[in-house]
């Protein structure tokens, strides 16, 4: 009995840890689209995702991604599928980068907290991660036209 | 212009997001936590004990890794508050385990995304081994 309220308990500060995050984040993404700022943002972000030759509005959901993680990245990318045609070719790269690198900051500050040298963490993740993303957008090349499919 | 049905807008999308996320979350959660409760995961590192020298890690340390790649960061970080290491060998074990951790619950994520889930995992072992390993030998 003990075991199965303790499941509980924890099951539900997970949910909650996601739900907290992502709802807020879902009415970041909102706003900065009503402001246009997405706009912006994508500009900045554009460096990046032109080196991984991303399609233009997937990059903010790695961004997300990196910030706060995996499932926050994961929730912007099947919110912005609704709202753009994103190619499946630019979330198999996005997964990749991400599944190596993702939530850097809340990752390297606990790690760090418990003696861990934060530096080398970052490198290790974004190098990684850099090099098999970039790799992977050598390999597999663009299906021509994809982007220019609109529903 | 930012009106209140820009936050209701969010706020639908959020709730919406996450109860797609929950469908996988929660099932894949009651899994891994049974996994980890049932003591399966202790008998797992007990196999991976002998080849933690080849990080520069006491064996003891198995327990840490096999937690964070099942569990995830925080229960790899209870694992090795008891456990005594060096300076290096915590940040070996910190980059092993960033680089892959909660390897079931996000690749379930990952799958939703209609990526593979076995690729995602195996990159991320991949890393996690080839990233401790060198930081052990160029610091270690």
């Amino acid at each position: 009995m003990a075991i199965i309220l303790n499941l509980l308990t924890s099951l539900i500060s997970f949910l909650w840890s996601i739900a907290r995050i992502l709802i807020p984040i879902m009415v970041v993404i909102e706003i900065f689209k009503d402001t246009k700022l997405i706009d912006k943002i994508s500009n900045a972000f554009r460096p990046v995702s032109n080196f991984f030759t991303l399609s233009e509005q997937s990059g903010i959901s790695m961004l997300f991604g990196i910030i706060f993680g995996l499932t926050i990245g994961a929730g912007a990318i099947i919110q912005s599928t609704k709202d753009y045609d994103i190619d499946k070719r630019s979330i198999f790269l996005i997964c990749m980068f991400l599944s190596l690198c993702h939530a850097v900051f809340e990752d390297s500050i606990i790690f760090a907290a418990s003696g861990a040298n934060p530096i080398a963490l970052l490198a290790a993740r974004f190098l990684s991660a850099t090099m098999i993303t970039f790799i992977f957008s050598r390999i597999l090349k663009k299906v021509p036209h994809e982007e220019e499919k609109h529903e | 212009m930012v009106t209140t049905d820009t936050f209701k807008r969010g706020f639908y999308k959020g709730i919406t997001t996450f109860f797609e996320l929950s469908k996988i979350l929660v099932p894949v959660y009651i899994g891994v936590q049974l996994l980890s409760i049932s003591g399966i995961l202790n008998t797992i590192a007990g196999f991976c004990t002998p080849i933690m020298s080849v990080f520069g890690l006491p064996g003891e340390a198995s327990l840490v890794l096999i937690l964070g790649y099942f569990s995830g960061g925080y229960a790899a970080l209870g694992a090795m508050a008891v456990i005594e290491l060096t300076g290096v060998q915590i940040t070996t074990l910190a980059i092993m385990v960033s680089i892959a951790h909660s390897l079931i619950t996000e690749g379930a994520v990952i799958r939703k995304l209609g990526v593979s889930t076995t690729a995602s995992i195996t990159l991320r072992l991949l890393f996690s081994f080839i990233m401790g390993f060198l930081y052990n030998f160029i610091f270690g």
